[in-house]
Formats: structure tokens, sequence, C-alpha cells
């Protein structure tokens, strides 16, 4: 879309590890015909604890593509709010880095490996229902990086050689830090999206949610990463066998247009919006947001609410930072 | 670009708040007190017995996060195992209804009996979290209290809470109280870190200062790495509560 400005929003960068953070944060942009609102609260038991916000958002867009991440420091490890500002920002921009330069075509097809062929969702886990494992990918990546990156299939392949990157930048940062990559342990979500053709490439590692909101207000949980029984535990992008439990999928355009709202979020929302009673919450959750969302006209209003509601809605038990970016357009605005 | 849909409300929208519906589900976190209240616990331990843990509900109420995710299960075995609580009961529940003067030391120690209660709760009582369903509970905290010479067959219902491979125990450490601790007793019987504690008023304190402790942190739980096969930390034991190597 010609005339589209750029923009940068959410959590800086950090430079150093002196880098102070806000508890709370709300921002806005447009992405025609794309709205991105989204929003960071520090939570209660930061708070009580005198520990700072962990979790991060960044959303990026070049005029084209748009790039949104969030991720959730684990709390056990001091460095994490760093890591987790430092892979959402690194995670966008390597995907506007990678789209930029790989021209992708207009559709997207399937990986081939040999005889094995998949369609487009690519499982991190082995061989669940055939199909292709991310180790399998990665040889492809690695062994075939220009012609992927020319051929089809970007977007999967995108997705995950941004989030290697994503991991070894924060690995550079580290070591100029003298600390380990485990010091800032965190999870990571990130999505790229062409406002265009609305093909559109998701990437999860650990806890959190990224769901769509269809045209028939159904919600859909969009990746499904392996996860732990066990609440307290998760999956973090630093830790050593990673790729294991890193889901990746790419969405064709037409299966894209079906949604008109996207969430992505960090366990302290999704804890509260996918458990019930009552036992279609999650539908409930999703329909009221997108009313709530677009209830203003304002972007920057409709952040600062964002941001007064995240930081401040009751739910028994729910004291964690609490991250949520919406991705809307209004309904008429699909491409055929 | 397309039109904002927009409100129909008089209010000034800066001032609207979101009005968005979250699940009632809570995250729970179950601790089990299994206490060792046979007749061997007569005179001055049952009675240290009962201050620790009114001293522990004290301490629990007093820590507003804690107190709104713990549940309580208490088991006493003295004569015959009895599950006081009969079950897991919200913290507020037991605070307001658990009378620690209820906690008489009697007859034989049939640790095994109290195990079977254990898992009969485990697979009941705990909750795994189902996407659209409930929320699961944290992994339960479980604290047994014994001198360390059950007088039933325990060896069965260990093994069983050892080959769980769901809702798995990972947080149980056992302490030998009391007069005459069987300290080889207690290491076979433990499943996780065993403690051995003097046998005065001062170290019960203790001991029950440091259940506390472990459950105030374990109800901050903070995102840990890797699949939950891990033990919650927990702080260090206090002065008085050795580590049986």
């Amino acid at each position: 879309m010609d005339g589209q400005v750029s923009f940068k929003i959410g959590d800086k960068i950090p430079h150093a590890l002196e880098d102070k953070r806000q508890d709370n944060l709300g921002e806005s942009a447009k992405a025609a015909p794309f709205f991105i609102v989204g929003a960071s609260a520090r939570g209660r038991l930061h708070y009580h604890n005198d520990a700072p916000r962990d979790d991060a958002f960044a959303a990026r867009f070049n005029g084209t593509w748009l790039a949104v991440a969030v991720a959730d420091g684990a709390g056990s490890k001091s460095l994490s709010r760093h890591g987790a500002s430092f892979l959402t920002n690194r995670l966008c921009s390597r995907l506007l880095q990678a789209t930029g330069l790989s021209n992708i075509p207009g559709h997207h097809t399937a990986f081939k490996i040999g005889n094995q062929q998949t369609n487009d969702v690519v499982h991190a886990y082995p061989s669940i229902d055939g199909k292709m494992t991310i180790q399998q990918l990665g040889e492809l990546v690695v062994v075939d990086d220009e012609a992927d990156v020319k051929g089809q299939n970007q977007l999967g392949s995108i997705m995950l050689k941004a989030f290697r990157q994503a991991r070894i930048d924060l690995g550079r940062f580290a070591k100029r830090n003298t600390a380990s990559l485990e010091d800032f342990h965190s999870t990571l979500l990130g999505l790229v999206l062409n406002t265009e053709t609305m093909e559109m490439g998701i990437g999860q590692i650990g806890d959190g949610l990224m769901l769509g909101l269809d045209d028939k207000e159904n919600a859909i949980i969009l990746a499904e990463p392996p996860s732990s029984d066990d609440p307290a535990a998760s999956y973090f992008v630093t830790q050593e066998d990673w790729e294991q439990y890193l889901y990746v999928k790419a969405m064709t355009g037409k299966e894209v247009n079906q949604f008109s709202t996207f969430y992505l979020m960090t366990d302290g929302v999704a804890n509260d919006c996918q458990y019930g009673p009552p036992a279609n919450i999650l539908e409930i959750w999703a329909r009221d947001m997108d009313r709530e969302i677009r209830l203003v006209p304002s972007l920057e209003v409709t952040a600062d609410r964002l941001k007064n509601y995240l930081a401040s809605y009751k739910a028994k038990g729910s004291f964690d930072d609490r991250t949520l970016v919406v991705i809307y357009r209004n309904r008429g605005d699909k491409t055929t | 670009m397309s039109e904002h849909v927009k409100s129909d409300s008089e209010t000034t929208p800066e001032t609207v708040e979101m009005k968005v519906a979250v699940g009632e589900g809570e995250r729970r976190l179950p601790v089990y007190l299994l206490l060792d209240t046979s007749g061997s616990m007569a005179g001055a331990p049952i009675q240290a017995l009962r201050l620790g843990v009114e001293q522990f509900k004290k301490e629990v109420e007093s820590d507003p996060f804690a107190k709104e995710s713990v549940y309580m299960g208490i088991v006493t075995f003295g004569g015959e195992a009895e599950f006081v609580t009969k079950g897991l009961v919200p913290f507020e529940e037991f605070y307001g209804e658990f009378r620690t003067d209820s906690l008489a030391a009697d007859g034989q120690t049939p640790l095994g009996q109290a195990l079977w209660l254990l898992i009969e709760s485990l697979d009941k009582d705990i909750r795994s979290s189902v996407k659209g369903g409930e929320k699961g509970d944290w992994k339960p905290l479980i604290f047994i209290l014994t001198d360390g010479e059950p007088t039933d067959e325990w060896q069965e219902p260990r093994q069983v809470i050892l080959n769980r491979t769901s809702k798995k125990v990972i947080n149980m450490i056992t302490v030998g109280c009391g007069p005459r601790i069987n300290e080889q007793n207690l290491k076979d019987i433990a499943i996780g870190p065993t403690f051995k504690m003097d046998n005065d008023d001062a170290s019960f304190k203790r001991f029950f200062q440091w259940v506390s402790q472990s459950v105030r942190v374990a109800s901050k739980a903070v995102s840990q790495f890797g699949g939950g096969d891990k033990p919650t930390n927990l702080p260090p034991p206090p002065d008085g509560i050795q580590y049986i190597p």
C-alpha cells in the first residue's frame, strides 16, 4: 500500500543492563488496513517483590510487512526483562530484514524434502502426523539457504531463521555484558504479516497465546507449541535445546482473510482468558476484547485504555505481568 | 481506510474502562501436611505441633498472595490415618475452621494409610490444565512430619507415589521429629529431601516457619526452565532442622 508510514512501537531494545523500563506501557500504530494496539503491565507480584516488569512487546512496520512479538522473561532470572525486550525487538527487525530481502511471492506452498511433502504447518515436535520436524526444516534452511529464501515456503523458514538470528543477537549482547544466554531466559511469540497479500508466518516457544477471531466470532488458537503440565515451568528460546519446543506455521492469505482480529499475549493474560468457568471463556473474552478495542476512534486512547485495563483487572490468583497486542482491521477491509 | 466504530455512549471515551470477561478458574497451590500424631508424640511434642500449625495458619494468612492460592490438605496418622480436612480445602476455610486443639497423640503410626489417603487426594483433587476448561494447579507441596517408625506397610504406597506418571509428586519433604527418630527409616520412606529436627518447642516453631516460608515462596511461583520435573526452589531450612544426607 503506497504512502504507508513505517513505525516501531513497544518496549525499547536494551543497550546496557542498567537500562530502566516503564512499569506500564501502551502504544498504538496503523499499518493499513490494520490497526495495532499493544500494552504491557507490571504484575501485582512484581510490585510486591519490588521486581520490574519482565514482559515485553514490540511491533515494526516497513510499509508492507508488519512484525509483532511478545515475550515473557522468566521470573527466576534477574536479566530476563532485558531478554524479553531484546528478543521482541530483534525478532521484529530480523523478520522485516528477511522479508525485505526475499521478495515473497503471492502464495505459499509446502516444504519439500526428498519424497516427503508437508503442508504449511511445521511442528516443532518430531514427526507428529508425519509432518516435518524442525530439525529437518533446519537442514533445509542451512543446506539450501539462498534457494529457500528465493523459492517457496519463505514465511515458515523466515520465521525460523529470525528466531535463530534473534537468539544469536541476544547471545552477543549477553557476551558483551559478561552474562550467559540463560540469564536472559524468555519465551517468544511472533508474527509477520504482509498487509497486501495477507500471508502470515507465526512462531512461538513457551507459554502465551496467539489467537484469531474469525468472521463468525469464533476464537481460534493459531499456535500450539509443546507445553509442560506444570504451570510453573516453561520453555525458553534461550535454553539449549530450544528448537525442540518451537512451533512455526505459515498461513495463506486466504486463511488469514477469515480473521479480522489477532491477539498475541503472554501467559499473564492467556491464563485468565482460556480457563473457565465459564467453559467458552476464550470466545467470550475474544469477543469482549474485540468490541472494546474498536469502541473508541482514537488509537492513542485505546492503547491507554488497554494499558489501564491490563494493569487493573482482577482475577483470582492472577499476579503476573500482562502483555497483549491486538492487531485488527475493519471487517469491510478484506482483500479478495 | 475505513471508519472506526463509534461509541454510542455519552460517557467520555477516555474514561470508559474496558469491560472484558475473564475466566473464573483459579490456579491453586495444594499444600499437604502429613502429621504423625501417634502415641510417641504425646506430651510436649503434640503441644508443640499444635502451636506450630497455629503459627503456620497465621503466617500464611498474613500473605495476600499465599492465602489466595493455597489449598490445604491435613492428614494425621495416630492410631488411624485420617484426612482431617476431608480433602483439599481453600486456605480461608482451613484458617477459619481447623482447630489445632483437635490434634491429639494416640495409638500407633500408620504412615502407609496416610500415604494412601494422600494418593487418593492427588488423584481426585489435583487439577491439570485443560484449555477451555480448568486452570491447572501448581505442583503440590507435601510435608511429612514423623518419627520414622511406621507401624504399617508403607513401601507399596511409597512406590505408587514414585511411579506416578501424571500429577507427579516432586515436592515432598520428610522431616523427622519426636524423641526417637529413626534416621535410616526416614531415608527409606522419603521421596525427596529428608531432615530431622530437634525435639524442642523452638524447633517445631522453626519447622512451621519454614513450611510457611516455603508455601509463600511457592505461591509466588516464577517461571522455571524445563518441563516441570524439577522441584520448586524452596528456602533453605532454618537452624534446628538438619539435612540427613
